[in-house]
C-alpha cells in the first residue's frame, strides 16, 4: 500500500503522528480515515493494506514489529519512531525488542528530522509511505529524506549464523550512480561479520544489474532487475526494491509495472508497492 | 583493539563502546540481558546499543549510539568512543630565507 500523504495548513504534530501510527496499522481504508490535518483532496492511496504483518508493540512509543514476509524465514524484527515537538526526529530499526522494559535490543538509529508540510499545487509537496509486507518506506524529499526499512532475503551468512537481521535501513538518497556517495547509505544493524568475527553492524549499499529501457512500437518497456545489498561480505536480496534505467523518471514519481503493480521510483529505484 | 578497530564492527563514527564485565544468567539471552542491563545504567529504555560477543578475544562488548558518555556502572568498562580522532595538522616548515637582492650588472659593451 501506498499512501501519498499531503498535508494542509493547520496539521498539528499530533495529527502527523496519529496519521502515520494509523498507516501503519492499517486504519486507513481511504484517504477520507485521514486525520484533519491532512489534504484529503490532494492525499491518494494505492495497492492493499498487508494484513497480518505490522503490529504496535507499545502504547507509549510508537514501536511496532514487522514480520518477515517470507514465512520460511520465520523472523520478526522492530523499529521505533521517535518524534521530537516538532518532527519526527528519528527512526530506529532493531533485531528483537524487550517488551517488560520496551527496549530495543541491537538496533540502529537514524535521524531524519520528517515533518509535515503544506501541500503545495505547484511542487506537490508531501510525504510518500509505503507499508508492504516487505517494506515501510518514508520519502520526504522536501524535509528528511528518503529512507526505507526493508527484507533482505537469505544469504550463506544468515543461513549459517541464524540470529542475523533479515532487514536493512536504507538511505535511498544513496543509490547506484547517483548521488555523492554511491552504493552507500544502508545499515543492517546486527549481522554476522567474518572479519570481526561476530555479530556486529554491516554498512552496505543497493547493487543491481544496470538496466534499460527498450522502446516496444510506440511504446516502451522499463526493465526492472531485482537489487541487492552490497558488502565485502555475503548480499542480500532487497524484497520489493529493483533497478531502472538511469533517468528513466524524473522525481518521485509512480507507475504501473508488467504485472499491473504499482510501483514509487526515486533516484533509478523502483519499490513496489504491494 | 584499538578505536578504529571498533569503528569498524560498529560502522560507526560516534557513541561509545564498553566492556561488559558482569555475568549472565544461564538461559538468558546475553543481547536481551546486557541490554536490559545497559538500560537500567542509562536510566533511560531509549537507548539504542549493538551486543557483539568478540570470541576471538573472550569478551562481550556493548556499543551505544549516543553523543555523551554517561555510564557510571561497575558492569560497564569504557573502552573507547568512536569519534574520529582529529586530523593532525601539518607540521609548519620554517620559511626559506629570501634570497639577497643583488644590483644586476651592467651589460658591458664590447
Amino acid at each position: 500500500m501506498l499512501i501519498r500523504y499531503r498535508t494542509n495548513s493547520s496539521c498539528t504534530l499530533q495529527n502527523f503522528k496519529d496519521d502515520v501510527n494509523d498507516i501503519i496499522l492499517g486504519n486507513i481504508a481511504t484517504v477520507n480515515d485521514l486525520s484533519s490535518g491532512a489534504d484529503k483532496v490532494n492525499s491518494e492511496m494505492y495497492g492493499t493494506y498487508p494484513t497480518g504483518t505490522y503490529t504496535r508493540v507499545n502504547a507509549t512509543t510508537y514501536t511496532y514489529s514487522k514480520l518477515h514476509n517470507d514465512t520460511n524465514a520465520s523472523k520478526t524484527h522492530y523499529f521505533r519512531l521517535s518524534y521530537n515537538s516538532t518532527s519526527m526526529a528519528n527512526i530506529a530499526l532493531a533485531q528483537s525488542y524487550t517488551s517488560g522494559t520496551d527496549t530495543l535490543v541491537n538496533s540502529f538509529v537514524k535521524t531524519v528530522n520528517i515533518r509535515p508540510i503544506t501541500y503545495e499545487t505547484f511542487y506537490k509537496s508531501g510525504i510518500d509511505i509505503i507499508v508492504s509486507n516487505k517494506m515501510i518506506a518514508i520519502f520526504a524529499p522536501q524535509t528528511g529524506g528518503l529512507h526505507g526499512i526493508l527484507d533482505l532475503g537469505h544469504s550463506s551468512t544468515t543461513r549459517t549464523y541464524t540470529d542475523s537481521m533479515l532487514m536493512i535501513m536504507q538511505d535511498f538518497t544513496n543509490v547506484p550512480g547517483i548521488g555523492a556517495n554511491l552504493n552507500t547509505g544502508g545499515t543492517i544493524p546486527y549481522i554476522y561479520n567474518y572479519d570481526t568475527p561476530g555479530y556486529a553492524t554491516l554498512t552496505t549499499g543497493i547493487q543491481g544489474v544496470q538496466t534499460i529501457r527498450k522502446a516496444v512500437g510506440t511504446s516502451s518497456v522499463v526493465f526492472e532487475n531485482p537489487a541487492f545489498t552490497a558488502s565485502s561480505g555475503a548480499s542480500n536480496l532487497m524484497y520489493g526494491c529493483y533497478r531502472v534505467p538511469y533517468c528513466c523518471f524524473s522525481g518521485i514519481q509512480i507507475y504501473k509495472d508488467a504485472s499491473n503493480l504499482y510501483r514509487l521510483t526515486a533516484n533509478d529505484i523502483s519499490l513496489l508497492v504491494d | 583493539m584499538n578505536k578504529q578497530f571498533f569503528q569498524s564492527i560498529f560502522n560507526q563514527k560516534m557513541g561509545y563502546v564498553y566492556a561488559y564485565k558482569g555475568t549472565v544468567p544461564e538461559g538468558e539471552s546475553p543481547a536481551h540481558y546486557i541490554t536490559a542491563q545497559f538500560a537500567q545504567a542509562a536510566g533511560s529504555n531509549l537507548v539504542n546499543t549493538v551486543v557483539s560477543e568478540l570470541s576471538t578475544f573472550g569478551i562481550t562488548v556493548i556499543y551505544n549510539h549516543a553523543e555523551e558518555n554517561n555510564i557510571n556502572s561497575a558492569n560497564f568498562e569504557l573502552m573507547t568512543d568512536l569519534v574520529p580522532d582529529p586530523v593532525p595538522e601539518p607540521p609548519v616548515l620554517p620559511e626559506a630565507p629570501e634570497p639577497e637582492e643583488t644590483s644586476p650588472e651592467e651589460p658591458s659593451q664590447g
